[in-house]
């Protein structure tokens, strides 16, 4: 038996004309000439011979072992099929090759990103400036754990508006919760209720859920309460027996810092807490108490004469910009304000410039040439 | 209908994670691949694991499988390509011949003698157990060439155009292949040939 592929020599390729013939006439039916005819018939035996052992049983079935086996195979090697978003891609990879295309899709993507950053520039209302309000409403800001575990450790103690904070023990991944307190003058008196954030809270998304219009505040403050007049001492250290306003103050690139354990480590800032405003009530102890039996772990609550809940979605990677987006626009608010002459509304807002970002503070603000003489 | 689609639909599918379409195509095609590599090779473990292998081979390649290829054209290259490296492999090992005696003495039967049968009269039974030892043999005897030619055109029912493109030889070559096939086996079986007339 020749090597496979190599030539028979005892069969060149070349057909006669008969034998072309008999093998058109054999396969496709066509006219033969005689010669051609009874060689085909010769072959058209061998053809018989063999349809009928195969009529006969002469295939033979493989075995069904094989069929499961190259199934299991089969199964194994499918290649994945392909996801909603694998087939987008490659429908967007094939589309994207026209330049018209390419043109609306870049149009598409600039509309939508700037849609999307007015529809949060609704939920974040701009920073009022200085002169917007009376002497810069005190707030509650961030602070260190240790800060407010000194504070809040002190059962019943009065706390100073800074140390009504949600502390961070991080900060990087956490936003900030403000707690304003109004301009009520004497009468004012924050308190914070159950300013918590549980441990769980702070690593689980919640969306964003706003109040009402009606009742979306201003990030910067919330001023009012029975005692709220608009010119009150900033000072929450200043709280006295009026039922005065705390409020929490969240927007959507905000996160509600609250104590996780008041009484031990201090709060612990919680993406995603919820923050429930509730009318403010005469504290059971004294003022300022952060310690007050109201304060649940796992929440973020603190009072206001309307009782909003306001849940926070996450947004810790934002955190950081925002801060410092936030100590810009004061940089600039505290500009105005030391040509004016206010220096008190410089310093308020240089203690909410240093706790928003540390860094900025000591590497741009602090060395302004224009705010020097009020720092 | 998943099962009335074209081979080459089907393995664009599977292509896709479809398994089903891949099961269409083994149902469709595992019978007469077994067959013709059991006829090239002639030996049936041989011609299981051949089997096996061409469709794993399809299994694994088919990521590479574009629409334009026939895919019996494909399928049955690899069978092809499968056969003639395990002949290359069994002349060097100097493998014994499916019709040569089983043992040492010459009447004690070939592996052909042990095909199985089905339910049949003992005299048909045994007419066809000749016939099947008879056609095996003879197509055993065919050149590598003319064998596959003519187990392609006879058992596959292809077209002599598709045999050249699985052979790569041009259309003329395998017609010749087939008439020198067809004349050896006219007279290897002649003596079957009013078998085949009477049987209807």
């Amino acid at each position: 038996m020749p090597r496979p592929g190599a030539p028979d020599p005892a069969a060149p390729d070349e057909l006669s004309a008969d034998e072309r013939g008999a093998l058109a006439h054999l396969y496709e039916g066509g006219e033969a000439s005689p010669a051609a005819a009874a060689r085909a018939a010769g072959w058209r035996s061998v053809r018989a011979v063999v349809a009928h052992a195969r009529r006969e049983g002469f295939d033979e079935e493989p075995p069904a072992r094989l069929d499961a086996l190259l199934l299991a195979a089969a199964r194994q090697h499918a290649p994945a099929r392909a996801g909603v978003l694998e087939r987008l891609r490659r429908w967007l990879s094939t589309a994207l090759l026209q330049p018209a295309v390419l043109g609306a899709a870049a149009v598409a993507v600039i509309g939508g990103t700037a849609g999307v950053l007015y529809l949060r520039g609704q939920v974040r209302v701009s920073e009022p400036t200085v002169g917007e309000r009376a002497p810069a409403a005190p707030r509650f800001e961030a602070h260190p754990a240790g800060e407010l575990a000194g504070v809040a450790g002190l059962d019943n103690d009065e706390a100073s508006a800074d140390d009504l904070h949600g502390a961070a023990p991080g900060g990087a991944a956490t936003g900030e919760g403000k707690l304003d307190e109004p301009g009520a003058g004497a009468g004012s008196e924050a308190e914070t209720r159950g300013l918590t954030a549980g441990p769980d809270r702070t690593t689980r998304p919640r969306p964003l859920e706003l109040p009402p219009p009606e009742q979306r505040h201003d990030r910067t403050a919330i001023r009012g309460g029975p005692g709220g007049g608009g010119g009150g001492d900033p000072a929450l250290d200043d709280r006295s027996d009026g039922r005065g306003v705390a409020t929490v103050i969240a927007t959507a690139d905000d996160e509600v810092r609250g104590g996780a354990d008041r009484g031990a480590a201090g709060a612990r800032a919680s993406a995603g807490a919820s923050v429930e405003e509730k009318p403010a009530e005469p504290p059971p102890g004294r003022d300022g108490d952060l310690g007050g039996e109201d304060r649940k772990a796992g929440d973020a609550t603190t009072s206001t004469p309307d009782r909003v809940t306001v849940t926070v979605g996450q947004r810790g990677g934002r955190t950081t910009v925002t801060n410092r987006a936030q100590a810009e626009n004061l940089l600039r608010q505290a500009r105005t304000a030391a040509a004016r002459g206010d220096c008190a509304a410089v310093k308020v807002m240089a203690r909410r410039v240093r706790a928003l970002d540390p860094a900025y503070y000591t590497a741009t603000f602090a060395r302004d040439p224009e705010l020097e003489r009020c720092l | 209908m998943l099962t009335q689609e074209a081979d080459e639909d089907l393995m664009v599918r599977y292509q896709q994670g479809e398994v089903r379409a891949f099961e269409i195509l083994l149902g469709r095609h595992r019978k007469s691949v077994y067959n013709f590599v059991l006829r090239y090779i002639g030996d049936k473990e041989t011609a299981e694991d051949l089997l096996q292998e061409t469709f794993m081979r399809v299994i694994k390649g088919a990521d590479a499988y574009k629409r334009q290829a026939k895919f019996t054209t494909w399928l049955y290259t690899i069978a092809r390509n499968l056969c003639v490296d395990q002949t290359r492999r069994r002349k060097h090992r100097k493998h014994a011949s499916l019709d040569a005696p089983m043992a040492a003495a010459d009447d004690s039967g070939t592996l052909l003698d042990v095909l199985p049968s089905n339910e049949m009269a003992s005299d048909r039974k045994t007419v066809n157990k000749e016939l099947y030892r008879r056609l095996q043999g003879a197509i055993g005897a065919l050149s590598e060439e003319q064998r596959e030619v003519f187990l392609m055109r006879e058992f596959l029912d292809m077209p002599f155009k598709q045999i050249a493109d699985v052979v790569g030889v041009p259309e003329n070559t395998v017609k010749s292949r087939m008439r020198y096939a067809l004349e050896k086996l006219r007279l290897d079986l002649d003596e079957y040939k009013d078998l085949a007339k009477a049987v209807p």
